[in-house]
């Protein structure tokens, strides 16, 4: 058989991805406007360096999903866009921890610098895949929120293995007390305890 | 030969390659096939986003799976600390962290389970705990933003699933649109007594203890809690137990001052200047009124 040189490899190996590649929306790392999130964020100022100063016109990369880019860099500012992981972003300007930034698609807005990093995150071996918010349009996002209760297979491992009843009430218990805290009791027990 | 192609590429996936190797792989097919480095740098990420296309676990299975842990956990642990106060405030503590989070409005619950010893744990689809004995060694309200914030981390960041994965079985059970926990009774069994047996017995990877620090400590700063609240909180045990090198939590996580010393070097270098909220008083009167602290 003839032995496949380095270059036909390759260039097989490259065409393969590329019929895939073509498929693939366009839109590289990042997704529509995100409702406006409702909490205030504190600048974090004076005398703050930031440590490792970042400085203008740097790279830096979204370090998670889901990572909403602001028209300003205060927490109540509209959201213009979120970030997937491994989105590249130029720093244009910074204000404490926040960074102001351009994506490779030109759309600029404040992140905190907590959500980035200058390495280019990796996906890892074996990962497994989990949703995120971002996963999740509007009408499955309230369908996510309402999964609450025991699943059936759990009550049924519970009978099979005889769980306490004790303990199954306890967990519906622990269930029920997130139940009654909404997004307004966040916000109110935020700002009581000066967490901004 | 266009299906060729693709079914080459398909064997990649296959093989168990990330997307990330599969984007490093195409960019260096172009390159060897003559294309110049920027324009196989584009082709080679598009290619990744491919790649990286895989169906995520729906969250009501992972839930359901953290909920058959949960149940495992408080009949082994402990019941609920007797005092709803405290259980309403760490609730509010641990969602206004999740809110910062990339599962933002996903379900989370929160307990402080009755046990002396010092313990917190987290299971998959956001079942949260922590002992009294831990929020005994505890002095403020970035202290315990912090553990919940390394416990949401290990949510986030997949851990429990990811170290599961090693098992063969995990696949055919967990991943796909017709895995076996969802029907079977027998497999969804296993994988509980799997994932509390690392939870207890095994516990993570050390990079994955590491990486819950590193990632929790973020998630407290993002609310707006002090940085240094895990780290003083780890400062606290390692003063209690006497730093003789064993006890709380050791047998399932790394050294503390292992521990210590990453996030301190954190805290000095990346999130130097980063202030937030301690929290001191609220947590006193809450945490004082309910355990007598």
């Amino acid at each position: 058989m003839k032995r496949m040189t380095a270059r036909r490899f390759g260039a097989l190996t490259v065409m393969a991805c590329v019929v895939s590649a073509l498929a693939v929306a366009s839109d590289m790392g990042e997704q529509r406007p995100k409702e406006k999130v409702s909490v205030d964020l504190r600048l974090a100022t004076d005398g703050l360096t930031g440590g490792g100063d970042i400085m203008a016109g740097e790279i830096v990369y979204s370090k998670r999903n889901s990572v909403d880019l602001k028209e300003g860099p205060r927490r109540s500012d509209e959201t213009v866009a979120t970030l997937d992981k491994g989105a590249e972003l130029t720093v244009v300007d910074t204000r404490g921890a926040q960074l102001q930034v351009r994506t490779k698609r030109g759309v600029e807005g404040w992140v905190s610098k907590l959500n980035t990093t200058s390495d280019k995150p990796r996906g890892s071996l074996g990962d497994v895949k989990i949703l995120t918010s971002d996963d999740l349009g509007p009408g499955e996002r309230s369908n996510v929120g309402a999964i609450r209760g025991l699943q059936e297979m759990a009550e049924d491992y519970a009978a099979e293995v005889e769980v306490p009843q004790e303990a199954i009430d306890d967990v519906k218990k622990m269930e029920a007390i997130t139940l009654t805290i909404n997004q307004q009791d966040i916000d109110e027990f935020l700002e009581e305890g000066d967490v901004q | 030969m266009r299906y060729l192609l693709v079914l080459i590429c398909g064997l990649m996936l296959l093989g168990g390659c990330s997307s990330s190797q599969v984007q490093d792989l195409t960019k260096a097919g172009l390159i060897l096939s003559g294309e110049d480095e920027e324009k196989a740098e584009r082709i080679a990420e598009a290619a990744g986003k491919a790649a990286g296309s895989i169906a995520p676990i729906p969250i009501d299975r992972e839930r359901s799976i953290g909920g058959g842990m949960a149940l495992k956990s408080v009949a082994t642990e402990g019941r609920l600390y007797p005092n709803d106060e405290l259980q309403r405030y760490v609730n509010l503590v641990g969602l206004s962290i999740v809110r910062e989070t990339p599962r933002a409005g996903f379900p989370f619950n929160f307990a402080v389970i009755d046990n002396d010893e010092v313990n917190a744990w987290a299971t998959p689809g956001g079942y949260i705990f922590v002992t009294s004995g831990a929020v005994m060694q505890m002095e403020d309200e970035a202290q315990l933003a912090g553990v919940l914030g390394h416990e949401i981390a290990h949510v986030t960041e997949a851990h429990m699933l990811k170290m599961m994965k090693r098992e063969q079985f995990f696949e055919a059970a967990v991943e796909g649109t017709s895995a076996s926990v969802d029907q079977n009774l027998s497999e969804y069994t296993k994988v509980v007594d799997l994932g509390n047996d690392i939870l207890f017995e095994r516990g993570y990877d050390r990079n994955m203890e590491y990486n819950a620090d590193e990632v929790g400590v973020e998630f407290a700063a993002l609310t707006g809690y002090d940085p240094s609240g895990l780290s003083r909180y780890l400062k606290n045990l390692r003063s209690a137990q006497g730093n003789t090198g064993g006890g709380w939590l050791e047998s399932t996580h790394p050294q503390l001052s292992s521990r210590i010393e990453r996030i301190d070097t954190r805290l000095n270098t990346d999130l130097a200047g980063i202030e937030g909220a301690a929290g001191r008083e609220r947590f006193q009167r809450i945490v004082g009124a309910a355990l007598g602290n």
